[in-house]
């Protein structure tokens, strides 16, 4: 080793090589840095954990280095601003509007999102249901109290011209066969603008996509001749489903080529609430208040004179008439509408009004009072008749007949038609919650009606009598349309004294019990059947859970040879030409057995496919056409025990069976893969009605099928087969109106 | 968690000429390193060892280095390290100073070794300062020294003597 030992040395290479050594390894030992960053060189009470993405962490020495390493790996910049910053007021309202720009969200929305399921439904958010169990308690509350529901995703738009250009446009797009109560545009009912009308649209003849909605008429006085106003130009306010909204439009515009028609979206459209039930009159009359305390004292007065001068001698009737002349028109009207308000508390129901009956009120903002709970109907009624006179009962006798047979339209004038009142109540909403409050506490006696000290801000409301079921009125009940900027005043408003708030689910389930389709769930001749919300979140839920779970703990749909079981497949039944013999059965199972996938998949190849529907009085009264294939919406009630429920088969039963059920013999039939029952519809909406205390459904039976087995229908009687059984349940079906 | 742990090498190559192997290469010892854990330990050493070895540092002109690997290897390719004879057809002797867990004490080890070694050149350096002084010394006394010649009449001298 002593050989590797070097002889000659130069001495400058040598002490150069070794100082340079020496600097830089001092360096690196006084720089602790090997693999670490710069900041994990930091002792341990100078770190944090926000330093390798804010500067601000770090000490002030250190921020030059660190910036430079950052340089190369710079952290991502949050667009968020500090959390104190977010948080502010303004900010907040801006970030609503900016998360309300894809689903658009309702007036009431924040106050529904604390209460209930929203879900993204017609490009709104809307409230699914209530998240307290009320599916079974919505019909007890529907049929004894009230229940409100926020219906102002409904589109509002607003057609101007000459009276007769309106009635001839809407008669080519109208439906003739929207049911037996059907009624035009142009009927008289409707002209004076003191009722409202409900009717269907064909949106596209082709595909035939028809679509309901509810229309009103502009103001006429109840003197004038109709006949005068044809060459006039009137409004008519349309009501349509968001879901059909682009066709309408779209249909619209390509039939006013000529401008014939001023056809456009109500600027700030009107809220609108449905408020159901016997005591929605209750309700109202505690929130919807106005200034007839005038009027109340000078009757008051006016009674106890009569009174005296009864019992003395003669009535005084002369004296009210010479008053009624040298009052106002607008007075006049007041007192009307007061009566009008007071006469309600007669009625039951809102049933025994007319169909679509209108009244106009000037009111007050309910945030300026308190709002006291409303009893119920009975106790109202009584509490009601023990506190009047025998004059005020005679006049309300005669007003409740009055109006149950006579609806003048000098009730339904307002100032809501008024495009400037309503940019008036939207930017003059200067009396805001705070100011409220404010005023308040400095009164002594806070929130005491008095509107004495508020007489010009009073605002524009409309109440719309909706009719429910025909036999006993369940389902019947008010809309409120409300100028927009003061639709979560007036739902707190009503709440409070006592209607119970719901969501979709449960207003599908209230209409279905009074036997009326709801849009768009039961509407197959709309592609709104696809965007519902049994399709988009009850089905897809179910289908999901069925997927997760094993295979010898689910259903197996195959076995009983259901092919769409999560939603009903229309389609399938059209493909089939004749279902009577057992080959095509089997065809048509055996061709269609696959896994539920699969059926999912030809769901949503089909999604803009739409049904052909029509509608029949009577089984003899059935078209001879066979060519067309169309469906028909029935009613089924269950005979014996059982549920009907949703994406139920419908099956005819065979002449023995038919027998037997008439005769009321035991009827155990089950389904099994050599069956000679052939397939005929489909349920949309199944449930246990508890109205009437037996199963109940909204389906669609094929035309050709019913044609064929006329004989067989002479009972009107139809099997059904629940989609998790083999179970048939015998059933009558009756032809469904709307 | 288990760590990984290492160990570090700190060495030091002498040649056996005086030519300067600048075009020596961290990655060449690493290629002669390998080559030899494979001649002396076969190929199972390698596989064991993977990518625990590494050549962190190396100075062609002070003949230093550091070398990685894994804790249980270490004797092995400390072994190997001595027993490398030639890298780039020249001869080389290598001698293992320090190991240590951390390339820092293997760095602190470094400084010593070369402080020792500017000690050394410090020291031969002063000796020789002072041989230096030494031999000018020697010859300035020299220079100054003359002796008495007998032989020399006394005229020249002086004679201080007193009248009697």
């Amino acid at each position: 080793m002593s050989e590797y030992n070097p002889t000659l040395v130069s001495l400058n290479d040598f002490l150069n090589s070794r100082t340079k050594e020496l600097k830089k390894l001092r360096s690196e030992l006084n720089t602790r840095r090997g693999n670490c960053q710069l900041t994990q060189t930091l002792p341990k009470h100078l770190r944090r954990r926000t330093m390798s993405h804010d500067i601000h962490r770090v000490p002030y020495r250190m921020r030059k280095h660190i910036e430079k390493e950052m340089g190369k790996n710079p952290p991502r910049k949050s667009k968020l601003k500090s959390r104190q910053s977010r948080r502010k007021p303004n900010n907040m309202l801006k970030e609503y509007e900016r998360r309300s720009k894809k689903h658009v969200w309702l007036e009431t929305h924040i106050w529904h999102a604390k209460r209930m399921h929203m879900h993204r439904l017609f490009g709104y958010k809307l409230a699914y249901r209530t998240n307290e169990k009320l599916l079974r308690g919505c019909y007890k509350l529907a049929a004894r109290s009230s229940v409100i529901y926020d219906e102002s995703y409904y589109q509002c738009y607003e057609c101007v011209a000459k009276q007769q250009n309106l009635i001839t446009f809407f008669s080519k797009l109208i439906d003739n066969q929207s049911g037996i109560n059907f009624k035009t545009i142009g009927n008289r009912l409707f002209l004076r603008g003191n009722r409202q009308g409900s009717s269907r649209i064909i949106l596209d003849r082709e595909k035939k996509v028809v679509c309901p909605f509810r229309f009103i008429w502009d103001y006429i006085p109840f003197d004038s001749n109709i006949e005068e106003y044809k060459n006039k130009t009137r409004k008519i306010w349309i009501w349509i489903h968001p879901a059909c909204r682009t066709l309408l439009v779209d249909l619209i515009n390509s039939l006013n080529t000529k401008n014939y028609i001023s056809f456009h979206e109500l600027e700030n459209q009107p809220c609108r609430f449905s408020i159901i039930g016997p005591s929605s009159i209750n309700v109202l009359q505690k929130v919807l208040w106005f200034d007839f305390e005038k009027d109340n004292e000078k009757e008051k007065e006016k009674e106890k004179e009569k009174e005296i001068i009864k019992d003395n001698a003669m009535e005084t009737e002369t004296e009210t008439e010479t008053e009624t002349e040298t009052e106002t028109e607008e007075d006049s009207a007041l007192k009307k509408r007061t009566m009008v308000w007071k006469s309600l508390k007669k009625i039951n129901k809102p049933a025994s009004l007319l169909e679509g009956c209108i009244l106009s009120l000037d009111v007050i903002n309910p945030k300026e009072f308190t709002v006291k709970r409303a009893r119920e109907r009975e106790q109202e009624f009584q509490f009601h008749q023990k506190n009047l006179t025998r004059i005020e009962k005679d006049k309300y006798e005669k007003l409740s007949k009055k109006i149950q047979y006579k609806w003048s339209s000098e009730f339904s004038k307002s100032k809501l038609w008024d495009k400037q009142t309503r940019k008036k109540l939207l930017n003059g909403i200067e009396r805001t919650n705070k100011k409220i409050d404010e005023e308040a506490s400095k009164k002594l006696f806070p929130n005491v009606r008095s509107s004495k000290a508020y007489p010009n801000q009073k605002i524009p409301v409309l109440i719309v009598q909706t009719a429910g079921s025909k036999t006993l009125g369940f389902g019947s009940g008010f809309d409120v349309i409300i100028p927009k900027g003061y639709a979560k005043q007036f739902w707190v408003a009503l709440v409070h004294s006592g209607a119970v708030p719901i969501g979709m689910r449960e207003r599908h389930r209230i209409e279905t019990e009074t036997g009326r389709r709801f849009f768009p769930d039961d509407f197959i001749e709309a592609p709104s059947f696809y965007q519902s919300a049994t399709k988009l979140i009850v089905s897809e839920k179910e289908s999901q859970k069925w997927e997760k779970t094993h295979k010898g703990k689910r259903v197996n749909y195959k076995k009983f040879g259901i092919n769409s079981p999560f939603f009903p497949d229309f389609s399938s039944l059209l493909k089939s030409s004749t279902n009577h013999n057992n080959d095509n059965d089997k065809d048509t199972d055996n061709s269609n057995n696959n896994n539920s996938k699969n059926t999912n998949q030809i769901q949503t190849t089909q999604y803009t496919n739409t049904f052909n529907v029509e509608f029949v009085e009577n089984i003899n009264s059935l078209k001879t056409n066979i060519d067309s294939e169309s469906f028909i919406p029935i009613t089924i009630t269950a005979i014996q025990k059982g549920s009907l429920k949703r994406n139920a088969h419908l099956y005819f039963p065979t002449k023995d069976e038919s027998n037997k059920i008439t005769k009321k013999l035991k009827f155990n039939q089950k389904w099994s893969k050599n069956d000679n029952h052939c397939l005929v519809g489909f349920i949309t909406t199944g449930m246990f009605s508890l109205a009437r205390g037996c199963g109940f459904a909204i389906g669609f039976i094929r035309k050709k099928d019913l044609i064929k087995n006329q004989n067989a229908c002479k009972n009107s009687i139809v099997l059904v087969r629940n989609t998790n059984g083999a179970i048939f349940y015998p059933a009558k079906f009756e032809f469904c109106k709307n | 968690m288990v760590r990984v742990k290492f160990r570090y090498l700190l060495g030091h190559v002498r040649w056996q000429t005086t030519t300067k192997m600048n075009s020596l290469d961290i990655s060449g010892i690493y290629h002669y390193l390998k080559n030899s854990v494979k001649l002396n330990f076969g190929e199972y050493a390698i596989c064991r060892l993977g990518w625990t070895l590494n050549v962190k540092q190396y100075n062609p002109l002070t003949g230093l280095f550091i070398v990685r690997c894994s804790r249980s290897q270490m004797r092995q390719v400390w072994l190997s390290l001595t027993l490398l004879d030639e890298i780039n057809s020249q001869k080389c002797a290598i001698s293992i100073i320090h190991s240590a867990g951390t390339i820092r004490s293997c760095n602190l080890q470094a400084i010593k070794h070369t402080n020792s070694s500017l000690l050394v050149a410090k020291s031969l350096i002063q000796i020789k300062n002072e041989k230096e002084k030494y031999q000018k010394k020697k010859n300035k006394k020299k220079k100054t020294k003359k002796k008495k010649n007998k032989y020399l009449p006394n005229t020249l001298v002086k004679k201080n003597k007193s009248k009697k």
